[in-house]
């Protein structure tokens, strides 16, 4: 019950980021020179004279002066559509929807979280798939070799440990040309998120590798005349997919977390493209806390993601059942 | 000429060394030293002894899980070699972990088929059938997981695997352990029935007298790495000639206590 309120909670989130131009009603770069920083508009049901509306509305909104607070304007009133130009909903121009408030170019922040989560969650799957896949073949590989493969291998992962990534950090982001393409940037996020994080993963598996080589089951195949390739691919590997499920679990969040931070050191992807992190990267100006709090809505997003594949590397590790 | 026993142990020694950073390997333990014995076919020998006694080493010597230090092991006349590994099957000292509890009883089965790349896949389901047949655990329960299968039914699986590569010599290490006496007394007489039909030799290994007694031809009493003793079973029983038998024999019938 609660395995599958997870999943279902995940399957949703997922859904509406990867369905972004459905589920938002702007494009991520579409911008509204007249309405920066505006604040959520609020949608209504009932208008100025009480009567309830079946259809919610949205009022115009106007600046009293450049850069002062925005007002609602009860004259105008444009009605909420749906599915109309392949999107779920929008207001009828020249009205605007800014679910999440818009950001200094007038850009609408809900469609921009949305748009932006692509990048986000692609980048936790793709990379953690990357460490799992890395710390899957060096761990197997230390653990069930043993010996002088061992020491070294898991010497050579120690190494990585000991990196000053940070720095490391600063010093590709100098290294590189000041603008890079989106597809550019990602492929350097995944490569460095990925690379950052197998060791961890690789040190669990070479441990369970390690006492799985000694189980008896092993040893009775072993026994029977089994090559390593076989006793690896029917009996060991099995062994780990626990770990890895319950690693990948707690690698995807803690990745979509490191492009949030990387993308603030300047090294995600680009404007006008967005994603959690350089929004957040945005976010960061001293006036976004006092009158523009909207503005860290891609942070929240990240909450009922983060929540939903912990909770999952919860389930997964109570249901890890006899023998596994 | 007679014809060769089906195994011959000559002077089998085995030293586990130390490595050292420096210098040679030292010697630390001499779990085997000048082991000798012979066994024929369709025979069982029982092998006793206290714990640390050598044993266990002596089963991995003679299924190549460890190779021995000196001495020879001549199974049917010839040396061991890893082609004939299967001739020799080992039951583990608790059979439960030695199946994997993902497999299913018919995959636990036909594994040493399928390492060896022997007969196709229904000939190797259907030889897995028949040896979980003959030690009693219906077809029906093929497709059952090890882990949903009782202690006692375990122990045949292990049994069944073992005898799907029809070996000649089954080495069972303290497998009656942890079963209690009427379990063990059902696997006992399994062994005597499968001797009977298939020939089979067995060595038992225990530290305990009364589990193996019953079922043992003859008993060789292992001390410090060495066979003190080895005399038919009934001889063995009635003239103990080593205190240290002796000794066995008093223990094994004060655990049984008073008869009526």
């Amino acid at each position: 019950m609660k395995l599958r309120l997870t999943l279902v909670l995940l399957a949703a989130l997922h859904a509406f980021v990867v369905f972004a131009a459905f589920f938002a009603p702007y494009d991520y770069a579409e911008q509204h020179r007249d309405y920066p920083f505006a604040p959520p508009t609020r949608v209504h049901f009932t208008d100025a004279a009480g009567r309830f509306h079946l259809r919610p509305f949205v009022y115009g909104v106007t600046q009293d002066s450049p850069g002062g607070d925005y007002r609602e304007d009860r004259g105008r009133r444009y009605p909420v559509e749906f599915f109309v130009h392949g999107r779920l909903f929008g207001a009828g121009a020249p009205g605007i929807l800014f679910l999440w408030g818009s950001d200094g170019f007038g850009r609408d922040v809900f469609s921009r979280v949305l748009y932006g989560g692509q990048i986000s969650l692609l980048t936790g799957l793709v990379a953690a798939f990357l460490s799992l896949s890395l710390g899957l073949l060096w761990g197997t590989l230390a653990g069930f070799y043993g010996g002088w493969v061992d020491r070294l291998l898991m010497r050579g992962a120690e190494l990585f440990l000991a990196l000053p990534w940070l720095y490391l950090l600063l010093a590709v982001r100098a290294f590189l040309p000041l603008h890079i393409s989106t597809t550019q940037a990602f492929f350097l996020l995944v490569a460095i998120i990925g690379t950052v994080g197998w060791v961890r993963p690789a040190r669990m598996i070479r441990g369970v590798v390690l006492s799985a080589r000694e189980r008896g089951f092993v040893l009775a195949a072993r026994g029977f005349g089994a090559s390593g390739q076989y006793l690896i691919r029917r009996h060991i590997l099995p062994l780990t997919w626990s770990v890895v499920l319950t690693q990948a679990t707690v690698l995807i969040p803690q990745y979509i977390l490191a492009e949030v931070t990387l993308s603030f050191l300047g090294l995600g992807v680009g404007e006008p493209v967005p994603s959690w992190g350089n929004m957040l990267a945005d976010a960061r100006q001293y006036h976004t806390l006092i009158a523009h709090t909207w503005m860290l809505a891609p942070g929240l997003a990240t909450v009922p993601l983060l929540l939903g594949y912990l909770t999952l590397a919860d389930i997964l590790l109570e249901r890890s059942g006899p023998g596994y | 000429m007679p014809a060769d026993p089906l195994l011959r142990v000559r002077d089998l020694s085995k030293t586990y060394f130390r490595r050292r950073w420096l210098g040679p390997p030292r010697p630390t333990t001499a779990a085997l030293s000048a082991v000798s014995f012979t066994l024929d076919r369709a025979r069982t020998l029982a092998v006793i002894g206290a714990s640390g006694s050598g044993k266990s080493t002596l089963a991995r010597c003679l299924t190549q899980f460890e190779t021995p230090t000196a001495g020879e092991i001549l199974f049917e006349g010839r040396a061991l070699s890893p082609l004939r590994r299967l001739d020799i099957q080992l039951i583990f000292q608790q059979p439960a972990t030695s199946l994997n509890p993902r497999f299913t009883a018919a995959e636990i089965v036909e594994e040493p088929l399928v390492i060896q790349r022997r007969g196709t896949a229904v000939e190797r389901r259907e030889r897995a059938a028949s040896a979980l047949e003959l030690t009693g655990i219906a077809r029906a329960a093929l497709g059952k997981r090890a882990h949903e299968f009782s202690g006692g039914e375990r122990q045949r699986l292990a049994i069944a695997r073992a005898l799907v590569v029809e070996p000649k010599l089954l080495i069972l290490d303290e497998s009656f352990n942890g079963l209690d006496p009427w379990l063990a007394a059902q696997v006992a007489g399994l062994l005597s029935s499968l001797q009977e039909r298939l020939g089979i030799a067995y060595i038992l290994i225990s530290h305990d007298l009364t589990l193996v007694a019953g079922l043992a031809h003859e008993i060789a009493v292992m001390e410090h790495g060495a066979i003190i003793e080895h005399a038919p079973t009934a001889a063995l029983m009635s003239q103990p000639r080593h205190p240290q038998t002796r000794e066995l024999i008093a223990a094994a019938l004060a655990l049984e206590g008073p008869r009526p």
